[in-house]
């Protein structure tokens, strides 16, 4: 708890950084002042009103206005083109599907990813190349991640310990923005997902990527996809045991590879989901606390095609082909793919909503 | 003449304001006890099912006759829906929680 209140004006802004660190305002990195001049810029960049409600913020349920979320936009250094990406965001991070209390609170490594699709990714400069999930030098992409951060933080009131029980965290949780690349061979990322518009913004909580280089392989589409494959299904993931939804990115040149052998995205989709499995065997655990195969041990939300009386049964790690969201993005160089677990079947699952920019 | 600024913070949504219920003691006479099981299935060691029985037994032994109301959440993360809560209306107390 804070011991000073939030002053409504400031007459030296050298005095702001450590207002902001004693009022609890920032994670940690400096926050620039929400400046009423520049909160105000950035509601009409929104194109809605300041009172205008988006959705509410868990845990504590703090209202996200479009002013509110423009003052933590002011704070992240976003400028105004960028609010209605980041109004769209706040949308589809607070639809019930999204289960944006758990995000925040849980123990498990996620955190919401912003993906942004369209031409709208090159009129704002997003990053698409190098060193992509770290922003890649783009104000864009820190920036609308960086929003999200902050309105989570300071409208949500998700600070560690109490009530973000988060084990390890998680880098991205600074600010986690992904744009898909103009150089997709694919229709673009929203339209696979059956959203028809030119622009769109989609929220899907992760967890960090995972690489996959594609040593010692040939050029045959299953043999690279198998690495990815193995990447998916790792034990310890909730997917493994939950299924869920997962995110799995191309680089274009892998993705051209890909196409250039016949493969689409739903050809991709669909080898995946049939080779990132696990037996049963190896799910249930080894030693004394290991148990039967009796009905009472089973998973109940696992499908009633997986058939929990066999060890041998294979056992997919998402609950379907378009649960596994094929996104092109990255350097265009070398052929590489990068892997995000999900939050299993807990929540996270991606919205996508339509971008209407004027 | 400083500088305006405005509060990242905002407000809260007063809808969502909650306060604990007036603690009723046990008083005369069976009373409901409930158990909210954060998930049904665990498939590694013992699970809050097990747990709660352990508690139900330990109830019963100090105040005797008890009701017991017990629901399980089919996802731990998940909120509990309206239905299954309306389901400790009548409960002393609720008891939640998950083990594994």
């Amino acid at each position: 708890m804070s011991a000073i209140t939030f002053p409504t004006q400031l007459d030296d802004l050298a005095d702001w950084p450590e207002v902001s660190y004693q009022l609890g305002l920032s994670d940690g990195l400096p926050v620039h002042p929400p400046l009423r001049a520049t909160v105000d810029a950035l509601i009409v960049g929104s194109g809605l009103a300041a009172d205008h409600i988006l959705g509410l913020i868990p845990p504590r349920d703090g209202v996200a206005t479009v002013e509110i979320v423009a003052a933590n936009a002011a704070m992240a250094g976003a400028r105004p083109e960028y609010m209605p990406v980041i109004c769209e965001a706040v949308r589809a991070m607070c639809e019930p599907s999204f289960n944006l209390r758990g995000v925040v609170c849980t123990t498990h490594s996620c955190w919401p990813l912003v993906i942004v699709s369209g031409p709208i990714v090159e009129a704002l400069q997003m990053a698409t190349a190098e060193c992509v999930f770290s922003g890649g030098g783009s104000r864009a992409s820190v920036t609308i991640g960086r929003t999200i951060k902050l309105l989570i933080w300071n409208a949500g009131g998700a600070v560690p310990g109490e009530p973000v029980k988060e084990v390890f965290g998680h880098p991205g949780r600074f600010s986690f923005t992904l744009a898909e690349s103009a150089r997709s061979p694919w229709e673009p990322f929203h339209l696979a997902r059956g959203v028809t518009a030119t622009n769109a913004v989609t929220t899907y909580a992760c967890e960090s990527p995972i690489l996959v280089s594609m040593w010692g392989l040939d050029d045959a589409p299953e043999t690279r996809l198998e690495s990815i494959a193995d990447a998916m299904r790792h034990r310890g993931s909730n997917n493994t045991h939950t299924l869920g939804e997962m995110l799995v990115c191309f680089t274009p040149s892998e993705a051209r590879h890909l196409a250039g052998c016949g493969w689409s995205r739903r050809d991709v989709q669909e080898h995946l989901y049939q080779r990132a499995r696990r037996p049963i065997s190896e799910l249930r655990p080894q030693g004394p606390l290991r148990p039967d195969t009796s009905p009472e041990h089973w998973y109940t939300w696992w499908p009633t095609d997986v058939d929990q009386s066999r060890e041998d049964t294979l056992v997919p790690v998402v609950n379907d082909p378009e649960s596994i969201h094929i996104v092109v993005t990255g350097a265009d160089s070398i052929p590489f793919a990068a892997v995000c677990h999900g939050w299993g079947h807990l929540g996270g699952y991606a919205v996508t909503r339509a971008l209407e920019v004027g | 003449m400083g500088y305006q600024l405005v509060d990242p913070r905002g407000r809260t949504d007063a809808s969502k304001t909650v306060s604990l219920a007036t603690r009723r003691g046990v008083g005369d006479g069976p009373f409901t006890v409930g158990f909210l099981i954060n998930e049904i299935s665990r498939q590694s060691g013992p699970d809050f099912t097990a747990y709660s029985l352990v508690i139900e037994s330990l109830l019963r032994e100090r105040f005797g006759a008890l009701d017991v109301h017990r629901d399980a959440k089919p996802v731990l993360s998940r909120p509990a829906d309206r239905a299954m809560l309306d389901g400790y209306r009548s409960c002393r107390g609720v008891v939640s929680g998950l083990a594994k």
